[in-house]
Parts: structure tokens; C-alpha cells; sequence
């Protein structure tokens, strides 16, 4: 995750992949995407036992909640 | 971590001043001055050595002076000195730098952090956040818990912020944040973009 000045300076971008128009995100949606519940508890002893394995749903419900429910941001197939 | 206003007071750099390792450094810097000769090990000749410790008042140890390593209290103040960037050995000479009369608040306490931070073990450059929970720990009674230390960086950082450089243009962007809220957003149209969609596909390429 990248980024930018703005969706315009994200295009610019020598590096910019011409395949990812959807991969930009607001930056209160942003804010929340790292802000999940889990993202609370990094700090506590049984963060790794309890909570990690608690974030990749988290992650895919709130994207489905702002509406990225596209392969793009819920998993996309291997490259090769 | 180079400290800013507010929090690089006049007081607070008083107090770095009178710091007895540091005092002891600016003054072997002062004595060291423009120039010394150094051993083929990096120190103080003898000669200059037992110059240095009469002018700092170190008593020297019994018989002949073969290095200057044998005088540890001596060392120590080297030591700081280079820390905090009052000297710099180089090659076969030493010299003072110009930071000595540097006394601005901003830069006598970087001074000291970058001593302290030798002394202590830590990065050369360590973050608010490795100071503040060294603070809690030797302010402690006994152990701490890391939900201490977590509500201590909490409430010692009143924002997070974020500076860096838009990938395409290198023109700054700043961000702010307390509590979730975004306090800063400069410019307004800053956006996050994901370059390569989430999957298996993540890391290829390997800077994404």
C-alpha cells in the first residue's frame, strides 16, 4: 500500500501498475482497514494465540463493508 | 530522533549540560581542540594521555602509563565524547568538532540522547517510543506489563504523525492522527493505493 498526492499523482507514477484503477482507497477507509479490532490488541500477551488468527477475517469482512469486495482486494489468484 | 520545540526546553538542556558524563566530555573535547595525535590503536598517546587526565583531574594509575586504555574513567569520557559527536578520531589525529559550541537547546540534547543511547545499547537514532518505555521501566517499582507500557507511549505521544515523500512528484505529504481522527491530512487529496491486488500474487514484484 502505497501513498500519493492524489489519484492523479498515483497514475503518474513511473511504477504504476496499469491493472490496479480499483486498488485506490480513501484515507478514512484506510484508517479503518488498520484499525480492525485485533489491530488493538498487538500489544498483549496472547496477541499471536488470540487475535492474529482473528485478522484475516476481520480484513475481509470490513472490505466487504466499504465495498472492495472485488478478487483485487479480497485475493487474487496466483501470478505464474 | 533529533528532539523539537516544545519539548527541547532551555531547562531540559541545562540539565544535559550538567550531566556529569557529558560535562566531562565537552571537556576533554575542549582539551582535545583542534588537534591530537592518536596511537596506531585509535587512543590518546601516553604523553597526551596523562595531559588529558590532569586536565579533567583523573588520577592516574600507579607506574609508567604504557595506553591510554589502561585509564578507564579516561575512556569513558572518550567514549561519550565521540557518542555525542564532540570528536572525531580520524586516521592517526583526533579533533573537536564544532558541535561543542553548539548550544542550542534542540542540539545539546540531541547531543545527549546520542551519548546515552552508546551508553545504553540502543540505536543510534532510537524513536520517542524506545525512550518513553526506558523512562517507565526505570521509573518502576517492579515489573511492567506491556498494557503499562502501551497506555505510557499512548499518552506520551499526543499524535501520530506521518512525512514522506509522494512516490511520483517527491513533494512532502503530511499526515496526523490521534485516537483514529485524522488531525492533519496535507494535501487534502492524499489516497492509499494498492498497486498489486491481495493474494498470492503479493510480493512479486518483491518491493510491493
Amino acid at each position: 500500500m502505497n501513498l500519493f498526492r492524489s489519484e492523479e499523482h498515483a497514475r503518474r507514477w513511473a511504477l504504476f501498475n496499469s491493472q490496479s484503477e480499483e486498488g485506490f482507497i480513501s484515507l478514512p477507509d484506510l484508517a479503518g482497514f488498520f484499525a480492525t479490532e485485533s489491530r488493538h490488541h498487538m500489544l498483549e500477551p496472547d496477541y499471536l494465540s488470540a487475535w492474529f488468527p482473528r485478522r484475516g477475517g476481520e480484513r475481509r469482512a470490513y472490505l466487504e463493508r466499504i465495498g472492495k469486495s472485488t478478487p483485487f482486494w479480497l485475493g487474487t489468484p496466483s501470478p505464474s | 530522533m533529533i528532539p523539537q520545540p516544545p519539548a527541547a526546553t532551555p531547562e531540559l538542556a541545562e540539565a544535559a549540560l550538567n550531566c556529569v558524563a557529558l560535562s566531562r566530555a565537552r571537556k576533554l573535547a575542549e582539551w582535545i581542540g583542534a588537534s591530537r595525535q592518536l596511537t596506531s590503536s585509535g587512543v590518546l598517546k601516553p604523553a597526551l594521555a596523562m595531559e588529558a587526565c590532569s586536565a579533567l583531574g583523573i588520577e592516574l594509575p600507579p607506574g609508567r602509563l604504557r595506553t591510554a586504555l589502561d585509564v578507564d574513567e579516561l575512556m569513558r569520557d572518550w567514549e561519550v565524547a565521540c557518542s555525542a559527536g564532540y570528536i572525531i578520531p580520524a586516521g592517526s589525529r583526533v579533533h573537536a568538532t564544532g558541535r561543542l559550541a553548539d548550544a542550542t537547546p534542540q542540539n545539546v540534547l540531541r547531543d545527549w540522547l546520542r551519548a546515552a543511547s552508546t551508553e545504553l545499547g540502543l540505536p543510534a537514532e532510537p524513536c520517542p517510543g524506545c525512550l518513553t518505555v526506558l523512562h517507565e521501566l526505570n521509573e518502576a517499582d517492579g515489573p511492567l506489563g506491556l498494557a503499562h507500557l502501551a497506555e505510557a507511549l499512548r499518552s506520551a505521544e499526543p499524535a501520530e504523525d506521518g512525512d514522506a515523500p509522494c512516490l511520483d512528484c517527491g513533494d512532502p505529504m503530511v499526515l496526523e492522527m490521534r485516537d483514529g481522527q485524522f488531525l492533519t491530512v496535507d494535501p487534502p487529496g492524499i489516497v492509499g493505493h494498492l498497486n498489486y491486488g491481495f493474494g498470492p500474487s503479493r510480493g512479486r514484484p518483491p518491493f510491493l
